[in-house]
Parts: structure tokens; C-alpha cells; sequence
């Protein structure tokens, strides 16, 4: 008899715990803030791309502004220099050309707000030599070294690029193949890259391992110094609901990234082994 | 919300009152034979006796009031149909009875019935479900054999409670004089005090779960101090509830706690489990206690997180209590004797957390017999021994090891494909360092485990004093490295190439500890306590090797990302209690505790991200009074715990009180309100591409804040003998909490991770229901939790938002059944979903390598619910047992989410094309299990 009590209170129990689901409203709010991408590095002239936001619902409504046709300023020194569009979001003024450790600014208006920036440009690093300029790889792949994707043979010394830090600033090295038809170091290898970097670091050397490059041939050793704005990218990808929190960004009303950036570059050359 | 609350409490009061009535108005129209009695009658009169079966099995009986209201007995009616129970009353009786056609049993005397022969005693219930296993009565009565008059009135008793079998001290037992309110509980060593006792010839009634009731009839020949009185266990022909508040004893007068559930882990091995049977999980059961966190065996308790809830172990400090990324607890059920777990308001001798307390007391081990015994399941295998070693030494040890069967080889492979999934999510954004060519000939994967060990040495110089000496360890080795090796064609060539690519989790605890406990006199028991507790985590995620080419030169290489924590407490405490007078316990102590606590996480071997090493000292006091007024229908318990913390040199003052009235041997009424502090947190490092870490930090008062929460809880209990209804709720306030996160740079020229840590609030109320059947074949207890709890962390929101643990429905129905030598059970548990944060939008960013990486914009923080969350496990075990009836282990059958309900994790997004999609990552899904388990004893 007290089972039939139970098993009355449990259905009752379970009917109202289920009825009591006050579900939390979804904030299916959209905010249609434009995203900027611009990389200032002295002596160039400045490529801003501006561009929307993927919305995650489907019945999201974004701004009527025309991304091609902003007002997009550039302040430097209290000169205001108005961006030209190119289409697909790009904006170039060929009149300014980026000095070295100045500051610049960015202004426009998009969805009834202001959209505005400011960064400064690093100094040049400085000390940036590299421990041998060459490097021996075995081609792998072939006969040789027993059909490839595997060690590849011997290793010869890596790469160890150092450059003077005395501030524990953030550095990151990108380092591009020039050749115009370059040669695949793993003859196995579909589409392999031909530019790839390190994360940014404080550090004042990194140590470059034979198995980071792809192919034979000239490599520019790029030494970015970087603004912690951009370091902090590396460290705001988020992808699941148990950490997603808005992305850092240094624009106001705005998201992306508007920073300067110093470089040195040193030249190594991979050859194949005679 | 709280208009929820307030509505709820209306409608479970109605519906529980509701269930009482159908049932009697059921019961009146069934013949007697079909309605069955469970009560237990300790010396009453068949006056009050047939009261009770009038109103609450609708049995009605007519009868001699002058006569039933002298006669008494004592009887436990244990699903006895009423007819039957109507001929056991009348036993020894010169009384028959009649039944008329409308159901009324009409009591007559014999000699006016010829007809009517009284019926010849059955056998007592339990007798007749159980002759082949010889069960043995519930009541136990010890009666020393004496008959005269009382020689001593009004005297202190004073003694200890121990097991029959193993001569093992019995923690926290209750001990009441029968027909008075006096009662008292058995302290952690098994000793207890009782003032005032009436007379030398009173009764003791002793209750433990576990153990047979025991009446215990004092004579003016015993001693009234160091009485030893044994209890002996229930053999598995009893059924009982394995888990149970505490105050659901028929000694309602001991309740002593507020918001206590209590368990005995060696009646764990009936519930279902998912590989081994396990302490943390069990409370996950309970209400209050959330049970949606799959990958936390650390308890969520009334909205507050694992790290908010202090675990002792013997007194040691224990600060990580995961197994195998969580699905398991690190505590060895073989080992431990009693487990509390106070939910809220706890006293003043328990500090250092702002949400609850679970306290685990280790088993000395058998005094009297050796005893060996081992478990095998599809996770892990487990032993213990037990040494008694001449007649004052104990030694007990339990080591429990995984290996990669598969379950262990589910849950690894499913949170490390998570991972790599994680990271291909992460697109280029994050990176992890150069990409490097794909080799990987010769590769060989180490194994991953992890194990426990316990042990205690017990040592008893003399009557008054036991000193043991503890040791805990566990450790997890998470690896998911490989290592590659020469290639043949390499090594022929005089080349010999070792690289080892890391991806090491390891983590752990070392605990040890001395204590003395003395017994000085019959009203003062000190307890010291001098202890070391390590926790230990280690992540590595490297590449590293050496390469010796042809000519014997030979080169290393190493980079990654490395992350240590190690906090270490040595800690030393002593605790007293003194009984000075009737109607009070006195409890006061002092504590000191010196932190050691590192955290290092670096990049590359060379960039440090964070990198600290805190101390702090922590020391103190308590002083509390347990005073009981009014006959004991009142019990108040004022207390206040005063902290001095060096780091931010201020002192801390806790006080606490709580109050429990007995309106009668049934309704209870309890209240409580304390006022706590943190001083050491815990906090989560997001990682999304190696997943989020758990780290320890010390307080600082600056960045890291003390902790602090205020406690506010009421409730009621309604309980007989066999059932148990309960309503409790609380209302917690939150300040000074810390968050840890990368996402925000505090500062506009550096990026300083050191200083990413953010102050917060928050609130938890809720509501808790529990009805709990508690004897006969069929137990268990169905159990609703309503609840709130928000967070404000302006970093994240401008508002209050539903914090991570934030669970308002949760519903549990856990069944346990006896058949023959079988124990079946099934529970299922249903919560809402847990809140999650959800992207509005994202973006790609083109980095300076050409690579993009993709970024979400969010909606309002925690805004939306994943779906709900509801499981059903099943079990069944089957008892071996030798021709004597002895239990010597089970074969057990039991299976994880029976139904294969596949329960949302967490939920990934990416970006492809123009669209945002978005994946669900599941829970386990069923997991099948078999567990042998054998002892001698």
C-alpha cells in the first residue's frame, strides 16, 4: 500500500517538476558590429578590410550601411586621412605611408555608432641574427629513404633565431618560401604550406627544427614585433559553450584588429644534400 | 522564482499529504489480508498500536480500552498483512478476535469463543522470509542478566561502541535511554557520554545503519565508565536503505546536525555504478546534491561548486577528488568506514569552505581476525587486508588500480577525442607551434591509469587513548603521448633518432596524517590532529628528443606548453569536547595551517605565462555550545570561529548557529545560519585547444579575494520508523568569488595572464523534497530539488546570469529491491539542462601568416539551456555467501544509462562557409558492467 503512495508522489512529483521548467529565454539579440583587420607596418600604406559578422540565427537583421562605402578615417598627428574603398570591404589611402613609432587612430561610423581605434607602432627589432644561414634536409619520398612520411633520415642542426627582448615585448617569426616553383622536401606531401609561423613570445630566441619546413629553397625568416593586442589573438578562439566569452578586441564599437607592427627579416636557404 | 519556491513548498505539503490519504482510503476497502504493516513498536500499548493501524493503514479495531491500554509489546511488523499482525498483538493473551463483514476486527476474550482457538504464534516475519539464510531478528537485546532494583540513579555513563566482527569503533552512532529524551551521538573514535543517566537498570537503545538495533540493559555490575557494548552487524537479510539523512533514526532526540546526510560505503555495491562502486557519486543521488556533472565525481552542492566543498579524509585536507578526468571519485570505499556530508550550515569546528563538508573516517581495521578480500570489474581491481596485530595494534591497507578495459578505454578515448576535435575547432587561430611534416613510423603509445592507495595503523596504549597514523595517495597518469623511435633503415645506417611527443596529465594527492585521540575523563575527549596534504597536478605537452646521427653527434630539442600546480598544507589541529552539565556539549579547538601553493604555466620552455608561488598561515579558533532545553525538544547550537590570516593580516570572525526543535518524537523543525570564509581557491585556466585547467591559488586580498558566504536554512522532517519526509531550504549569499580568465587584458600595453583573475558575487536558494521509504524489500526515496543560483561577474555581465552550475529542476527516484539473494536497484535522475553561453555571431581574422583564425561574439552569459539532462542506471547484485549464511562478496551486474540517452556536454561551434555550425558533445552513453567481489570476512 505505501508503494502506491510512492509511486502516486513520484508521478506527481515528476509531472510538476517537468510543469515548474520555466525556460530561460534565448537572447537571440545580433548586434551588426563591423570587423576590422588592418596591419600597420612602417613604410607601407595601409590595407583596412572591414567586414560583417556571420550571424548565428538565421533571421538576423544586419545594418543597412554599404560595407564598400564607409567613411573611413585614418588620424595621424591630427591629419585626417579618408580611406578610398576598393570593394570587398578594402580601403587604401596610397597618400599615407606608415612612419616609424607613430601612433594613428581609426574612425568611422557604422549602425549609428562610431567605430574607432588607436595603436602605435613598435620599434624595429633589433639584434636579429641567426645561428647558420643554411640547412641540409634529406628529400623524403623516395627510394632512398624508404618511401617517405616517416623521419625522413638524419637532422641536421635547427635553426636558432635570436633577437634582442630586453622588455619581455611579444615577438613572432613567419617564415615564407620565395621560390617561384619550389621543391617539396617530402615528395608525399599533398599542398603543403609554403609560409608558417610560431606562436608570439617574450622570449628573445626561438629554435626552428629541420621538420617545420616543407620545401627547398630561399626562406624569409620574418621577425615581427608585435603589439600585445595581436599576441592576445592566440589566446581568444573559444569554439565550445564551455568557454565562449566575446572575443578581445582594440576597436571600440567594433571587433578585429587594428595594430601596428615592426619587422626584420633574415634570408636561409634549405638544399638538398649532394 | 521565489514565487516557485513558495508554491512548490504548498504543493508538496499537499501532494505528500495527498499520497497519506489515498492510501487509507484505499486501505479501507481491502479485506485485511491485503493490506500490510510495516511499524516498529519498542514497549507500546496495543492502545496506541491499534491507533496507529486505524489511522494510517485504515485497520479498524474495537477493544477493551481499559485492557489494551496496559498491555505492551514490542514487535517490528515487517509487511505483515493485518490479520496477521492483529494475532501477534494478542500473543500471550486471554484476547481473540472476530472479523465482521465490514472489515472491523472486533478483540473478544477466548472464553467466550470456543470456536474461536486463538491461532497458534507465527513465526516471527523475518523468520519466515528468510529461514534458509538464518537472518537474524533486527532488535538485538543484550540483558546481562541481572533482575533486582536500581542501585545508582542520576549517574554519568560513559563508554564506546564498537562491531561485533572486527571489534571496529562505531562513528557517530546513536545511543538513547529508552522512555526518556536522553540520547547522545558517538563521537569519530566510537566514545560517548551520557549525563544523568536515570537508573543502573535503564535500557539503551543503540541504532547504526548497518548494525541490528540494539537494546542494551545496563545492570548496577557494569562499569559506568569505558562501558564496551558491541553492536552487531546486519547480515544482508535486512533490507536497508544504504544511504539515509541522518535524521532519519527513530532517535530523533540525537539529531544533532542540520542539513546531514550520512552513508556507510559498505551497502555502496547495491546502487548502480559505472565501474566501481563510489562514495561521491552515491551523494550525487541525494537532494541537493547535483547530479547532471558526469565528468565531476567533486559534488555541486546547493549551487556551489567541488572546490567550495571541504573534504577530509581522517582529518587530512584532501583538495582533488577526481579520477579518470572526473567520472570517478579517488577514494577507496573498502577503506572507509563513515561518511557525512554537511550540506550547509555546518558548526564552527569545520572552516576554510564557503559551501559544505564531507568527512570521511577511515576503518581501523579488524582488531580480531585477519581479513583479506578483492574486487575486479571491467575498470579496475582492488584489495584490502586487515592485520590485527597482537591486542592494540590495527593495520589496514586498500590499493585499487585501473587497467584499460573498456570502460577505462571509453571514457579516455572519449574526452582525448574531444580534445583533438577541440583543436581542428580551433582552427589556426591558437596554433600550437610550427605544424611540421607528418611522420610517424615506429610509434608507441605509453599507458594511462590510475590508482589509490589507503592505509591506517592504529595503535591503542591504553582504554583512554588510540593514536593513528594515515596515508592517502592517488594519482592519475592521463597520457596521451606517443613515442617515435628509429626506423630500421635508419638504424642500419648508424642513425638512432628518440623523440618523445608529450601529452601528460598527471595529477594527485599525498596525504598523511597523526592523530591522538584521548578520552580524559568522562566529559572531556581532545582529538588531535597533525597532518600533510599534497595535491599535485602536472601538464606536459611537448615535443621533445635526441638525435644521434652517423658520427655519434647528438642533439636535443624541446618546446610546448608546461603547467605544474602543487600546493601543499601542513596543517595541525586539536579538538575538544567537554560535557560540564547536563543539556551541554562544549566544543572548542585551535587549528594553524601553513600553505605552500605553486602555479607555473609556460610556452615554448620559455615564456612564462604565470608563474606563482604563494604562502600563507591560517590560524585560529572555535568555541561552540550544543545546548538542549526543554526535555531535549530544543536544541541550540551557538558557535563562532575566529581566523587570523597572515597573507592579508586580518582576522576573520565566523559565527554560526543553528536550532533544531522536536515538536514531537515525529515533526522536527530545524534552522541555521552561519557566516563562512575561503582562503584557499580554486579556479579554471580556459584552454580550449588542450583543455580547461583546474588550479589552486592562495588568496591574496587583492586580486584574489577571501571568500565568503552567508548560510540561511530551514526546514522540516516528518519521520517514523520506516519513512522519512523532509523540506529544507536555503539562501546562500556569495561575495569575493574569482574567476580566471585570458579573455580580458587588464592592460592597455601588456598582455599580464597573472592579473586575469575577476572578482564576483553571487546568490543559491532553493527548496528540497525527500520521501524515503526505509525498510522492507522494496527501499529507496524519491527526491525534487528547486533551485536558483546566479552569478555577477561584471567582467562577463552587467547583470546577474545563471551561473555554470545552475540546475533549477532536479529530480531522482532511487529503488532498491531484495530478492532471496539478490539486491536489484535502478535510479534515475532527471535536471534541466545546464546553462551555456551560445555564439550571435562570428568572424575570421587573417593573421600575419595568412592563416585565419575564427572568432564568435556571444550571446548574454549563460543565457540558454542545453537540453535537459535525465538517466536511468539498473543493477543487479547477487550475494555469495559460505553454508553459515556469511556474506563473502557478490557477483554484480550493473549498467550506465540504460537507455543510451545521449546527455549534452557541451556544445562546438565553427564556421564553415557563411553558416555557424554547431556540434553537441555527449556524455557517456550505456555502459554495461560486471564486478566480482570476494573477502574472507
Amino acid at each position: 500500500m505505501q508503494m502506491k503512495q510512492l509511486k502516486t508522489g513520484c508521478l506527481l512529483l515528476l509531472l510538476l517538476s517537468f510543469c515548474s521548467c520555466k525556460k530561460e529565454v534565448a537572447d537571440p539579440s545580433f548586434t551588426d558590429t563591423p570587423v576590422v583587420q588592418g596591419y600597420l607596418e612602417p613604410g607601407t600604406t595601409p590595407i583596412l578590410n572591414i567586414s560583417r559578422q556571420v550571424a548565428f540565427s538565421s533571421t538576423a537583421t544586419y545594418a543597412p550601411d554599404n560595407i564598400n562605402a564607409l567613411n573611413v578615417q585614418i588620424i595621424y598627428n591630427d591629419t585626417v586621412y579618408t580611406m578610398k574603398p576598393l570593394g570587398n570591404g578594402n580601403y587604401v589611402d596610397s597618400n599615407l605611408f606608415i612612419s616609424k613609432n607613430g601612433t594613428y587612430g581609426l574612425r568611422f561610423a557604422y549602425n549609428g555608432k562610431t567605430v574607432s581605434a588607436t595603436t602605435s607602432i613598435p620599434p624595429k627589432p633589433t639584434g636579429y641574427s641567426e645561428s647558420t644561414d643554411t640547412m641540409s634536409i634529406v628529400q623524403e619520398g623516395t627510394g632512398a629513404t624508404g618511401g617517405g612520411g616517416g623521419l625522413g633520415g638524419y637532422r641536421p642542426n635547427p635553426f636558432i633565431m635570436s633577437w634582442s627582448n630586453p622588455d619581455a615585448s611579444y615577438y613572432i617569426i613567419v617564415v615564407e618560401n620565395i621560390e617561384v616553383n619550389p621543391v617539396a622536401i617530402n615528395l608525399n606531401e599533398t599542398a603543403p604550406p609554403r609560409i608558417f609561423r610560431n606562436q608570439p613570445t617574450q622570449s628573445n630566441q626561438y629554435q626552428i627544427n629541420s621538420r617545420e619546413f616543407h620545401f627547398y629553397g630561399r626562406h624569409r625568416m620574418i621577425l615581427y614585433h608585435l603589439n600585445p593586442d595581436y599576441a592576445s589573438l592566440y589566446n581568444n578562439d573559444g569554439s565550445s559553450s564551455l568557454n565562449l566569452t566575446n572575443p578581445q578586441t582594440n576597436l571600440t564599437n567594433g571587433l578585429g584588429i587594428f595594430t601596428g607592427l615592426n619587422a626584420d627579416t633574415l634570408m636561409v636557404t634549405i638544399y638538398k644534400p649532394l | 522564482m521565489i514565487h516557485n519556491i513558495k508554491y512548490f513548498r504548498g504543493v508538496m505539503l499537499t501532494c505528500m499529504l495527498l499520497c497519506l490519504h489515498a492510501g487509507i482510503s484505499s486501505a479501507q476497502n481491502a479485506t485485511l489480508s491485503q493490506i500490510h504493516i510495516d511499524e516498529y513498536f519498542s514497549y507500546n500499548s496495543l492502545d496506541s498500536i491499534y491507533r496507529v493501524f486505524n489511522h494510517k493503514y485504515g485497520v479498524k479495531v474495537e477493544y477493551d480500552t481499559a485492557f489494551c491500554k496496559t498491555k505492551k509489546i514490542s514487535y517490528w511488523f515487517h509487511s505483515t498483512d493485518a490479520e496477521q499482525a492483529i494475532k501477534i498483538t494478542l500473543r500471550n493473551t486471554d484476547y481473540t478476535y472476530k472479523i465482521t463483514p465490514d472489515n472491523v476486527v472486533h478483540l473478544v476474550k477466548q472464553e467466550l469463543t470456543e470456536t474461536d482457538k486463538p491461532i497458534k504464534d507465527p513465526e516471527p516475519d523475518w523468520a519466515q522470509e528468510k529461514p534458509k539464510e538464518k537472518a537474524l531478528p533486527p532488535i538485538a537485546v543484550i540483558t546481562n542478566d541481572y533482575s533486582g532494583p536500581a542501585q545508582t540513579t542520576h549517574f554519568i555513563l560513559s563508554g564506546k561502541i564498537k562491531d561485533r566482527s572486527n571489534g571496529e569503533a562505531v562513528p557517530f552512532c546513536l545511543i538513547r535511554v529508552r522512555g526518556t529524551s536522553l540520547g547522545v551521538t558517538t563521537n569519530a573514535d566510537g566514545y560517548f557520554t551520557l549525563l544523568n543517566v536515570p537508573s543502573d537498570t535503564s535500557v539503551l537503545l543503540i541504532n547504526y545503519i548497518g548494525f541490528r538495533i540494539t537494546e542494551f540493559h545496563l545492570t548496577p555490575k557494569l562499569p559506568k565508565e569505558q562501558l564496551s557494548v558491541e553492536l552487531e552487524p546486519l547480515s544482508r537479510s535486512l533490507n536497508e536503505v544504504v544511504i539515509t539523512g541522518q535524521r532519519e533514526s527513530a532517535m530523533n532526540v540525537n539529531n544533532t546536525e542540520v542539513s546531514t546526510l550520512k552513508m556507510t560505503p559498505q551497502k555502496l555495491a547495491q546502487l548502480p555504478n559505472v565501474g566501481d562502486k563510489d562514495i561521491m557519486r552515491a551523494f550525487q543521488l541525494m537532494p541537493g546534491v547535483s547530479s547532471s556533472f558526469e565528468s565531476s565525481s567533486g559534488l555541486y552542492v546547493r549551487g556551489g561548486t567541488p572546490d567550495q566543498n571541504l573534504v577530509l579524509y581522517d582529518g587530512i585536507t584532501i583538495y582533488h577528488v577526481d579520477h579518470l578526468y572526473g567520472f570517478f571519485s579517488a577514494f577507496n570505499a573498502n577503506a572507509i568506514k563513515d561518511v557525512e556530508l554537511y550540506k550547509g550550515g555546518f558548526e564552527s569546528r569545520f572552516g576554510g569552505r564557503i559551501s559544505s563538508v564531507v568527512e570521511m573516517t577511515s576503518k581501523d581495521g579488524n582488531q580480531k581476525n585477519f581479513n583479506i578480500g578483492g574486487e575486479i570489474s571491467l575498470l579496475s581491481f582492488n584489495l584490502f587486508t586487515e592485520i590485527p596485530i597482537k591486542k592494540k595494534w590495527t593495520f589496514i591497507a586498500a590499493f585499487r588500480r585501473s587497467f584499460k578495459g573498456p570502460i577505462y578505454d571509453e571514457i579516455f578515448s572519449k574526452f582525448n577525442s574531444t580534445a583533438v576535435s577541440n583543436a581542428s575547432n580551433g582552427g589556426s587561430g591558437g596554433g600550437g607551434g610550427f605544424g611540421g611534416r607528418h611522420g610517424g613510423s615506429n610509434a608507441t603509445t605509453p599507458a594511462s591509469y590510475f590508482y589509490d592507495l589507503n592505509s591506517k595503523l592504529t595503535y591503542r596504549p591504553s582504554d583512554k587513548d588510540v593514536i593513528s597514523g594515515s596515508l592517502f595517495t592517488s594519482t592519475d597518469n592521463l597520457d596521451n603521448g606517443f613515442d617515435l623511435n628509429t626506423p630500421s633503415f635508419l638504424a642500419a645506417q648508424g642513425i638512432n633518432i628518440n623523440i618523445q611527443n608529450s601529452d601528460l596529465t598527471r595529477y594527485g594527492n599525498l596525504g598523511a596524517a597523526v592523530k591522538w585521540a584521548r578520552k580524559w575523563n568522562t566529559k572531556l575527549y581532545s582529538n588531535t590532529l597533525i597532518s600533510y596534504s599534497n595535491y599535485y597536478s602536472d601538464r606536459d605537452k611537448t615535443n621533445a628528443g635526441t638525435i644521434t646521427d652517423a658520427s655519434g653527434n647528438t642533439k636535443t630539442f624541446s618546446n610546448g606548453t608546461i603547467e605544474t600546480n602543487n600546493l601543499i598544507d601542513y596543517s595541525l589541529k586539536s579538538d575538544y569536547q567537554w560535557n560540564p552539565l547536563k543539556g551541554n556539549i562544549v566544543g572548542f579547538g585551535a587549528f594553524v595551517s601553513y600553505y605552500d601553493i605553486a602555479y607555473n604555466y609556460s610556452q615554448n620552455d620559455t615564456s612564462t605565462i604565470i608563474d606563482r608561488r604563494n604562502y600563507g598561515l591560517l590560524g585560529g579558533g572555535y568555541l561552540q555550545d550544543k545546548i538542549k532545553l526543554f526535555n531535549d525538544k530544543l536544541q541550540l547550537t551557538p558557535g563562532i570561529r575566529w581566523s587570523y590570516f597572515n597573507v592579508t593580516n586580518k582576522t576573520y570572525n565566523e559565527p554560526r548557529f543553528s536550532a533544531i526543535y522536536n515538536f514531537n518524537d515525529k515533526w522536527s523543525f530545524k534552522a541555521a545560519t552561519g557566516s563562512y570564509y575561503q582562503f584557499v581557491n580554486r579556479v579554471t585556466r580556459e584552454d580550449i585547444l588542450s583543455g580547461s585547467r583546474d588550479f589552486w591559488i592562495l588568496s591574496d586580498g587583492n586580486r584574489i579575494p577571501v571568500s565568503n558566504a552567508l548560510h540561511y536554512i530551514s526546514g522540516v522532517s516528518y519521520e517514523t520508523l520506516g519513512y522519512l519526509f523532509s523540506v529544507e531550504g536555503y539562501y546562500k549569499v556569495l561575495s569575493d568569488l574569482t574567476d580566471y580568465t585570458q579573455r580580458f587584458n587588464v592592460s592597455p600595453t601588456r598582455i599580464n595572464y597573472s592579473e586575469n583573475f575577476y572578482t564576483g558575487s553571487g546568490t543559491a536558494q532553493g527548496v528540497e523534497f525527500l520521501a524515503q521509504k526505509k525498510f522492507g524489500k522494496l527501499t529507496g526515496w524519491i527526491s525534487y530539488t528547486l533551485s536558483k543560483t546566479r552569478d555577477h561577474f561584471s567582467v562577463y555581465s552587467n547583470s546577474d546570469y545563471p551561473s555554470d552550475q545552475d540546475v533549477p529542476n532536479e529530480f531522482k527516484i532511487i529503488l532498491l529491491y531484495k530478492w532471496k539473494r539478490w539486491d536489484f536497484s535502478t535510479t534515475w535522475v532527471y535536471a534541466t539542462g545546464r546553462p551555456y553561453t551560445a555564439p550571435s555571431g562570428a568572424y575570421g581574422v587573417t593573421l600575419l601568416d595568412g592563416n585565419t583564425a575564427d572568432f564568435f561574439t556571444v550571446t548574454s552569459q549563460n543565457s540558454l539551456r542545453l537540453p535537459d539532462y535525465h538517466r536511468m542506471d539498473i543493477s543487479a547484485n547477487y550475494n555469495l555467501k559460505t553454508p553459515e549464511g556469511r556474506n563473502i562478496g557478490y557477483i554484480g551486474f550493473s549498467i550506465f544509462n540504460v537507455y543510451n540517452r545521449a546527455n549534452v556536454w557541451y556544445k562546438t561551434y565553427q564556421i564553415v562557409g557563411s553558416q555557424i555550425v554547431e556540434t553537441d558533445v555527449d556524455y557517456l552513453g550505456i555502459v554495461p558492467n560486471i564486478t566480482l567481489s570476494l573477502k574472507l570476512r
